[in-house]
């Protein structure tokens, strides 16, 4: 779903930094060295980034 | 006792050692501010729209994480509020709104940023968490109620994020003896650096050790001994950017004061009691106290 607003072990916000970590992987950047400039350091953070799915967009047509 | 600021990654990060302590004075300091130290978040949130993808409820609870700005000190607690008597009034709370609506054409993503208060000091201090994801022709309005609460009662009104504390390390070498670079190599703090020519270990950062004790089983026996002291303490906090981190420390260690303060003079006023009349303490050691009469 959407990337969860904070980590859920720490509780450090991350969620704002999710759309420029997947654009800056996709563009072929190495995931490690992003993270490490977005300021996660926790691997309990780092995996919140690493493991999101966004399968927001598949749902998304299917409002009430 | 001795504190000493050590450097942080960021601003809104903390470390500092502290001499001539123990781990139970400095781990109440730590539960203080886990679960005492106030800050404001939203509570209550009233739908008037929304049919996005996502239920209210989901909508509301991505909200309350989000941390806003607390350095305030006229908004009052809502359940010691003397004005409306804990119900809820200006005084106690905050409103944000946001309001979004998505045209035929395209769909859009609502961030913490279009949250709006009716307190201009009191606003989401990350500008970019994503609320909710918009698909073409949907609306979203509603009404926030942002108050004072603490960690006791709800996760999201913690003022940290991570916080913590560690002994510190007192790590000592064999003098003269050889190493191989493996012993050096096989911390993951990259405490050690290995000197080639006499083939020793030198201590480049100490206070990176964090006593997993890697080195030594990877090492002869009894050439390097790792030790925790825990008279010297390292504690480190994160704040969520809800309140500047130095107010934290400083806001919890009035409330471990103000909590000794009531608790003295409660100890204080019971030892006169039981002065003027030795049979109340009796009574509150014994039956009276577990419930035994009933
Ligand atoms: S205890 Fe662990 S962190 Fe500390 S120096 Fe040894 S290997 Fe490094
Ligand atoms: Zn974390
Ligand atoms: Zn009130």
């Amino acid at each position: 779903m959407l990337i969860p607003v904070r980590c859920f072990s720490c509780g450090t916000v991350v969620a704002d930094r999710f759309e420029s970590f997947e654009n800056r992987v996709k563009e072929g950047e190495n995931p490690q060295i992003v993270l490490d400039n977005l300021g996660l350091f926790k691997y309990c953070c780092r995996r919140m980034l690493i493991s999101q799915v966004n399968l927001i967009d598949i749902i998304l047509p299917y409002s009430k | 006792m001795d504190v000493r600021q050590l450097p942080a990654a960021n601003h809104q990060m903390l470390k500092f050692i502290v001499t001539g302590t123990f781990p139970a004075f400095m781990n109440s300091i730590r539960r203080i501010i886990l679960g005492s130290v106030p800050t404001i978040a939203i509570d209550e949130v009233i739908m008037v729209e929304n049919n996005t993808a996502m239920f209210d409820e989901y909508i509301a609870h991505r909200l309350g994480l989000i941390p806003l700005n607390s350095d305030i000190d006229d908004l009052n607690f809502m359940d010691a509020c003397d004005v409306c008597d804990g119900v809820g009034c200006n005084s106690c709370t905050v409103t944000l709104t946001l309001t979004q609506e998505t045209d035929q054409t395209s769909g859009a993503i609502i961030y913490s940023r279009e949250l709006l208060g009716s307190d201009h000091r009191i606003y989401p201090v990350v500008d970019e968490v994503p609320i909710m994801k918009m698909d073409k022709d949907q609306r979203l309005i509603l009404e926030a109620i942002a108050r004072f609460g603490t960690g006791k009662e709800h996760a999201k009104w913690q003022p940290v994020g991570s916080i913590g504390y560690q002994y510190m390390p007192i790590i000592s070498i064999r003098p003269g003896h050889t190493f191989t670079k493996d012993v050096a190599d096989s911390c993951p703090r990259n405490v050690f650096e290995y000197d080639e020519n006499n083939q020793s270990l030198n201590l480049r950062n100490l206070l990176d050790c964090n006593l997993c004790m890697e080195c030594v089983h990877s090492s002869e026996e009894d050439s390097i001994s790792v030790e925790g002291d825990s008279s010297q303490i390292i504690f480190m906090l994160e704040s969520t950017g809800a309140l500047p981190v130095e107010n934290i420390v400083t806001t919890a260690s009035d409330l471990l004061i103000d909590g000794l303060q009531s608790f003295i003079e409660g100890f204080q006023l019971a030892l006169e009691k039981a002065d003027n009349d030795p049979s109340s303490m009796r009574k509150i050691s014994s039956f009276e106290r577990i419930g035994i009469n009933d």
